[in-house]
């Protein structure tokens, strides 16, 4: 289905003609009608920077190690006879009479005179008839035009190049795309490029290359028959999804890539990728209400693939066929459930994807491709998430020491998704939940801010959370005892100096102290992830009552 | 040779754990079909129940449950396993070394998979009584819960259960076009095959696998 998909979406964009591609030219040999140079020097097209010619396009393929003509578009050697420095100059001459004799047949097939005319300038010795500037480079593409025309532009020459190069020895078969008997391809024309991981030169999605990839006796791409047409267009589909920002997105080692069935100016990365309040308020409003009036909108198909790379081959990670509408509910209900307030107290919000991702590592580039994959699959088919990232952003905390924003909100995704019970809570601190890992995280909390007020500015050399919040946070038994008792030291001592500091703290620590009937010796995942919650809740509720103590403060001054 | 569609279908249920009915056009990087192929359907009715004498062809393929996906990656290896160098190595010792031919491989493949395959007995002959008698042999095979070699739901590791199918047995609702489908292989004298795709549409659950048009 994937390839019927990308096959169908290549129909929708502008499509180069067949074994064309766009690539850099950089000299243009201006003739005129009769295959006389209009100047004495190729056109030179190359910016300043990086000398690269203009973008155009022209006939190409993968040529491997064989001598084949790319027409109308090959560097020097083919072109004009010219070697690179220290290119053998048998290969270069044979080379140059490839080409000349491939723009020959070209001229009697088409019978264009504008093809005629390259042939004639051909004929009469290139090389006597043109000046080449100094800093010429040989291995930059050359192509021609005739009287102002672009000789690759004509539909004949394009026609003659399909046909050209259709495999004629090819098996037939029945395409698996199109379903038509037609000539299989051998091989794959074409490369996939910007799949992280995969080969500089680009990846295949049809690849056998080692015998245990080999069915039916069936060799190479002939395993998964083909045909040149939708072997080209799935191709080229991919590569101008993976080329374009607002139809892919690339993170950690894994990337991927989405479109919908007809253009309808659906755009799901302004969901996930940069979840602005108002647009989220819409989409959750929209789930709510049901929506009629986009009706036709939200029935269109809409396509997700994630992709990664093994050495040559494209993986395909993951393959969802959804609808808009679905879509559009699921990201709704995902950015409902992953919502939190922030780390300031300020009204809860949904996390960009990439840093829910990068709640699960160091480094954003570490990520593997497999969480990606799972939290695509969470925002766009409503799956749950899998528990190894509560794990992992788990483990994140306890190295950074510190709950992030965005990790609370990848655990709180996760407990949501796991257990209905927190469906409706857990995005700010929920006073009346019992839980005791979600205690023992608020109790943490609090020591840590009785200790910070004790020291009454001064730093603190080595922290509760610094010491203990590992063991605090997975085995709370072994360590709390100690912790209070030290929290209740520190209490007396804000007694006299901060007696406000003291009253707020006494009352929250008590507060909690109550209702936490019994430590427990170690957490669950579940209960470490609630722990994380309670710490996070409990800072926020903090920050903010001590933001609109300020506020009050300074309105009261006034 | 048609059978004549007097008898009901042949029917039998299979259940396991995992399944992957490869797609031919990412089979190395595997990615399941959704759906059970004709081709993996008949694959479980020869490990119960086959002879020369006929031929099995696949009816109806029912989705019994929710389809579920799930990847891993695994070791495995870039050579194929020939009877003829394990028997060099026999000769002549040596041996193959699975650690040095490492290919890394992504599957994505279905989870928790239950299916009923409808099929009807082909017989090569055309003969009615022996017709009859295969069915008669296949259900007892599979009420006996009998087979020659453990049937398997797309991959060998993932074995396959059968049984005769319950009259509970429902179809999910469930109607979508799945686009083209591997049919099934043609096979040539050495042994070599060309795939063969159909049109796969499921209807309430059902794939209905139509009669094969001439090549």
């Amino acid at each position: 289905m994937f390839l019927e998909k990308l096959v169908d979406y290549s129909r929708r964009i502008d499509l180069p003609p067949r074994l064309y591609d766009e690539r850099p030219v950089r000299y243009v040999i201006q003739l005129r009608a009769d295959g006389r140079p209009a100047a004495p020097e190729p056109l030179d097209t190359a910016d300043k920077e990086n000398k690269r010619g203009i973008p155009r396009r022209v006939p190409s393929f993968a040529r491997g190690n064989v001598d084949v003509p790319l027409l109308f578009a090959d560097h020097a050697e083919y072109t004009l006879g010219v070697g690179r420095e220290g290119a053998d100059p048998d290969k270069v001459r044979s080379r140059h009479a490839l080409y000349r004799s491939a723009v020959a047949e070209c001229a009697k097939v088409t019978g264009d005179p504008r093809v005629e005319a390259v042939a004639t300038f051909l004929e009469a010795g290139p090389l006597q008839q043109l000046r080449l500037p100094d800093d010429f480079d040989p291995s930059a593409l050359i192509t021609f035009t005739v009287d102002g025309q672009f000789v690759v532009d004509l539909p004949a020459v394009q026609q003659y190049w399909a046909d050209r190069n259709e495999a004629k020895d090819a098996l037939e078969m029945q395409c698996l795309v199109c379903g038509r008997r037609r000539p299989a391809l051998r091989i794959l024309e074409g490369k996939v490029k910007g799949i992280p991981g995969g080969q500089t030169s680009g990846t295949s999605i049809i690849s056998a290359n080692a015998e245990a990839f080999l069915s039916y006796g069936l060799e190479q791409s002939y395993i998964a028959p083909t045909c040149p047409e939708c072997g080209e267009r799935f191709t080229k589909a991919i590569n101008s999804l993976l080329a374009d920002r607002s139809s892919s997105r690339r993170i950690g080692g894994g990337v991927f890539v989405f479109w919908t069935r007809d253009d309808v100016g659906f755009d799901l990365l302004q969901y996930i990728d940069n979840p602005e309040p108002v647009l989220v308020r819409e989409l959750i409003d929209g789930l709510m209400q049901g929506r009629d009036l986009t009706k036709a909108v939200d029935e269109t198909a809409f396509y997700a693939a994630s992709l990664s790379a093994s050495g040559g081959r494209a993986v395909v990670r993951d393959w969802i066929d959804s609808t808009v509408g679905q879509v559009k509910d699921r990201v709704a209900e995902w950015l409902r459930r992953q919502a939190i307030v922030q780390r300031n107290g300020e009204e809860p919000r949904g996390q960009q994807l990439w840093r829910l991702v990068g709640a699960t590592v160091r480094d954003l580039n570490d990520a593997p491709a497999a969480t990606l994959q799972a939290l695509l699959r969470s925002a766009l088919l409503g799956t749950p998430v899998p528990e190894r990232l509560l794990y992992l952003a788990l483990q994140r905390t306890r190295a950074d020491l510190e709950v992030s924003e965005a990790q609370a909100s990848l655990i709180k995704l996760v407990l949501c998704g796991a257990n209905e019970r927190w469906e409706e809570t857990l995005t700010r601190l929920d006073p009346t939940l019992d839980d005791p890992g979600y205690l023992c995280g608020r109790l943490f909390a609090t020591i840590e801010q009785i200790q910070t007020a004790a020291a009454g500015g001064q730093e603190v050399k080595s922290t509760v959370v610094d010491r203990f919040y590992g063991t605090a946070s997975s085995a709370p038994a072994t360590v709390f005892g100690t912790l209070l008792r030290n929290a209740r030291v520190r209490l007396s001592q804000l007694e006299d100096s901060n007696p406000g500091a003291y009253w707020r703290l006494f009352n929250q620590l008590q507060d909690i102290a109550e209702r936490l009937t019994t430590l427990p010796r170690t957490l669950t995942l579940e209960q470490q992830g609630l722990f994380a919650l309670g710490y996070y809740h409990q800072h926020a509720e903090n920050r903010a009552a001590a933001r609109a103590a300020a506020e009050r403060r300074a309105q009261a001054q006034n | 040779m048609r059978s004549d569609s007097r008898h009901p279908p042949l029917a039998v249920k299979v259940w396991g754990e995992f399944a992957c009915f490869t797609r031919p056009e990412m089979k190395v990087e595997r990615v399941s079909y959704p759906v059970m192929t004709p081709s993996a359907a008949r694959g479980v009715l020869e490990a119960i129940f086959w002879k020369p004498e006929f031929v099995w062809r696949v009816e109806e393929i029912w989705v019994l449950k929710e389809v579920r996906w799930f990847s891993i990656r695994r070791n495995e290896v870039n050579s194929r396993a020939s009877h003829r160098s394990a028997q060099r190595w026999e000769r002549e010792g040596g041996g193959y070394f699975a650690d040095e031919d490492r290919a890394q491989r992504h599957t994505l493949a279905l989870r928790d998979v239950a299916y009923v395959i409808s099929a009807q007995v082909e017989p090569k002959s055309g003969r009615a009584e022996d017709e009859a008698k295969f069915r008669d042999q296949f259900r007892r095979r599979v009420a006996e819960g009998r087979c020659f070699f453990q049937p398997y739901l797309g991959c060998r590791e993932f074995a396959a259960f059968f049984g005769p199918p319950s009259p509970d047995d429902r179809p999910i609702d469930w109607t979508e076009d799945l686009g083209l489908m591997l049919r099934d292989l043609e096979y040539r004298e050495d042994g070599s095959g060309t795939p063969r795709f159909f049109r796969a549409r499921l209807e309430q659950g059902v794939l209905r696998v139509p009669a094969e048009e001439a090549a």
